[in-house]
């Protein structure tokens, strides 16, 4: 039989600050933290309204604005968010007596400094921070978790890619881990940071909106880049039960499916996401009918809002118009590997509290997403079931159901 | 402490394949049912990363026999252990220049191959990649077999590949790498009727130092020592094996450090099939990871 796998602890860095509190201060309220960055005019990009963690120190930067710089901030986010989610889980003392896992979801893990080197070599004038030598501890998809495992004592890491899903296919590895008895916990999420490198690249593909982007809105121009970590502790409940921990939510289920038809577009229809998210509620043994709310992707790029659309009217029916769905792009940004880790944090949340965070950047619905999208204020909720769902690049999907403890312990 | 060798899933290896292009050679679509056949540039737009992975994918599917045998939703997992570093650099090259490039950025994600195969072969299962490791690929073995016991996909493509030659390596043994890669083809043994070897379940470990993960996993995979099925050779992507028990001896990759990273384990699966020898594959890293696998003879044909 599967053990039941519960979340005790969450960590976050976001564009609203470090840790949890003003993640979620900032998305009840309706803020955004989407900014235009006056410093990167040189670079030509303070045109682009992003989304930027705090900066968290200073050793070679002091003129250097946080995308041009060789600071491995991935790292350090990181930390901070896995240090938050262990006080959490209340195992700050306790995780080197444990079969520790460290998953991390990410589109490129640290590569501030190679970038800011490559920079250095191929452009030596164009403001070029200071760099260091590269190794595999500074640079590279592996070093935060390399860096977290070292630094905790881990005994299980890997590092996934499934583009803007990897923080949902993060939360596979670690299901795997724990219903394999592999690990004792895990501590499970993504992160990503921002560098010039990503933010050419989106508007290269003309995928970048000139204003915070507006999920679902009838005039959403893209996408707007966003920077965090999020990280959650996973334990069996019954291992939970023994140290006395408070279970948050349940990881009841996942699924993951490719689209098959575009490298950097959606399936027009959804179905690869609509696969996905049927494959976590058959993991979670749950009807579609049980969920009580959506934590869509909502990229405000065009086809993927629509996209999602079909997804849900494929997996819901004629429910898909009455389900609550939202997105935190225009809050947080798109964080790319970290984006959903981030939004199963929100998903945590929402079972904890009964609230659904508003989707900032929504002024006019566009008729043609009929979904019941929750905005201006927060919805309250007493919900039970919920589905988290992301979409990335080469077509990936992968999708989480969490369940309020009382319904899955 | 209990070793779970003896009671432990073995899965059919249904095909495996390895791919060692000469430096600069040209990738073209190998598989008659590959859709690139019939869309010419299409197969030529796609990075070099990407076109190593579909080669090996279209040699697999091809072993298999009849065309479009493969269920629709098979899953595609892929390894590599430098991922996508020189369309990165391209890439960023072209930002730098003024003309930064959609078509590069489109590829500047290591999960692109799976992206591509599934799109090419019109494959709908599960897809994900495991990167910055040269124990990516059993990383992904691991996950495929999870995939299967948990009824996720009937069938899964396991790939890898890298690409030589970055311009910043980040450790000495990425400046001694080729192009290369290598797939198979896993499915649950008791649905199959593949050719090829049975493999046991993967075993994976994270520790300080290089020999405490090879530790780990030698205590995982060959406990107890006398227990049926255990392995009489021992191959691995490195020159020694520390801790191993007395009467095995490790053995080196045959194409040695050309083929390392994530790819190299393909070339190991491969030898072990051919020498018909009970296996222990074991690949390890400096950084502390390390995973291995038992290839057994008993389904070798």
């Amino acid at each position: 039989m599967r053990p039941t796998l519960v979340i005790t602890g969450v960590g976050a860095v976001s564009g609203f600050g470090l840790g949890v509190d003003p993640l979620w201060r900032g998305l009840l309220a309706g803020w955004t933290a989407l900014h235009k960055q006056p410093g990167l005019a040189a670079v030509g990009l303070d045109d682009v309204a992003m989304a930027l963690a705090p900066r968290l120190s200073l050793p070679h930067a002091d003129e250097v604005h946080p995308l041009l710089s060789a600071t491995p901030r991935a790292v350090q986010l990181t930390d901070v968010a896995v240090d938050e989610a262990l006080r959490a889980a209340g195992l700050t003392a306790g995780v080197q007596a444990v079969r520790l896992g460290i998953c991390l979801g990410t589109t490129h893990g640290e590569k501030s400094p190679w970038v800011a080197a490559l920079r250095a070599r191929l452009s030596p004038n164009d403001g070029a921070a200071h760099t260091a030598p590269l190794s595999a501890d500074t640079s590279g998809p592996a070093a935060p978790a390399l860096h977290v495992a070292r630094r905790l004592g881990a005994t299980q890491v890997q590092v996934v890619c499934t583009a803007c899903a990897s923080g949902n296919s993060a939360l596979a590895v670690a299901h795997d881990w724990l219903t394999n008895d592999l690990c004792d916990v895990v501590l499970a999420g993504g992160v990503d940071t921002l560098h010039d490198f990503v933010v050419r690249g989106f508007r290269s593909l003309k995928a970048v909106s000139s204003t915070p982007c507006r999920p679902f809105d009838a005039d959403r121009a893209g996408l707007s880049p966003g920077e965090g970590a999020g990280i959650l502790v996973l334990e069996t409940a019954a291992h939970a039960h023994r140290r006395g921990a408070t279970p948050l939510a349940v990881l009841a289920g996942v699924g993951q499916a490719a689209d098959a038809t575009h490298m950097t577009g959606p399936d027009r229809q959804g179905r690869g996401a609509a696969a996905a998210m049927s494959r976590a509620l058959a993991q979670a043994g749950r009807s579609p009918d049980a969920i009580d709310f959506v934590s869509a992707h909502g990229t405000a790029t065009v086809f993927n809002d629509l996209m999602e659309k079909h997804a849900l009217g494929l997996v819901f029916g004629a429910r898909a118009q009455s389900v609550p769905v939202n997105s935190v792009k225009g809050a947080v940004g798109h964080t790319m590997g970290a984006a959903a880790a981030l939004e199963a944090v929100l998903g945590v949340l929402v079972l904890r509290t009964g609230l659904v965070p508003p989707t900032v950047g929504l002024v006019t619905q566009d008729p043609a997403i009929d979904l019941r999208i929750v905005r201006d204020e927060p919805l309250p909720l007493r919900a039970r079931h919920l589905v988290s769902t992301a979409s990335g690049f080469g077509g990936m999907n992968a999708a989480i159901v969490l369940s309020h403890p009382e319904d899955g312990v | 402490m209990s070793g779970p060798s003896a009671a432990l899933p073995t899965w059919a290896l249904g095909g495996l394949v390895t791919v060692v292009p000469s430096p600069g050679e040209p990738l073209t679509a190998h598989s008659s049912t590959h859709r690139a056949a019939s869309r010419g540039q299409a197969f030529l737009r796609m990075d070099r990363l990407c076109a190593l992975a579909l080669c090996t994918a279209d040699r697999l599917i091809d072993e298999q026999g009849t065309p479009g045998t493969l269920p629709k939703d098979t899953a595609v997992v892929f390894a590599s252990q430098l991922g996508c570093h020189k369309t990165d650099e391209a890439f960023y090259q072209s930002a730098l220049s003024g003309q930064a490039s959609p078509r590069l950025f489109a590829y500047t994600l290591p999960s692109s191959p799976v992206g591509e195969v599934s799109i090419h072969h019109g494959l709908s299962g599960p897809a994900m990649a495991f990167v910055g490791t040269d124990c990516a690929a059993l990383q992904a073995l691991a996950q495929a077999q999870s995939l299967l016991a948990q009824d996720q996909a009937p069938a899964c493509l396991v790939l890898a590949a890298e690409v030589a030659d970055p311009v910043l390596p980040t450790r000495p043994s990425q400046s001694a790498l080729a192009d290369s890669a290598g797939g198979l083809l896993l499915r649950r043994a008791d649905a199959a009727s593949d050719r090829g070897a049975a493999l046991g379940a993967v075993c994976t470990a994270f520790a300080p130092t290089q020999p405490a993960a090879i530790a780990r996993v030698l205590t995982q995979l060959l406990w107890p020592p006398q227990a049926p099925g255990q392995p009489t050779q021992v191959l691995c992507n490195g020159s020694s094996v520390p801790h191993l028990p007395a009467g095995l001896h490790a053995l080196p990759c045959p194409l040695g450090a050309r083929t390392a990273g994530a790819a190299q384990v393909f070339f190991l699966l491969q030898q072990a099939v051919h020498t018909k020898t009970p296996t222990l594959v074991l690949v390890s890293d400096e950084d502390g990871q390390a995973a291995g696998v038992l290839v057994s003879p008993a389904a070798i044909s």
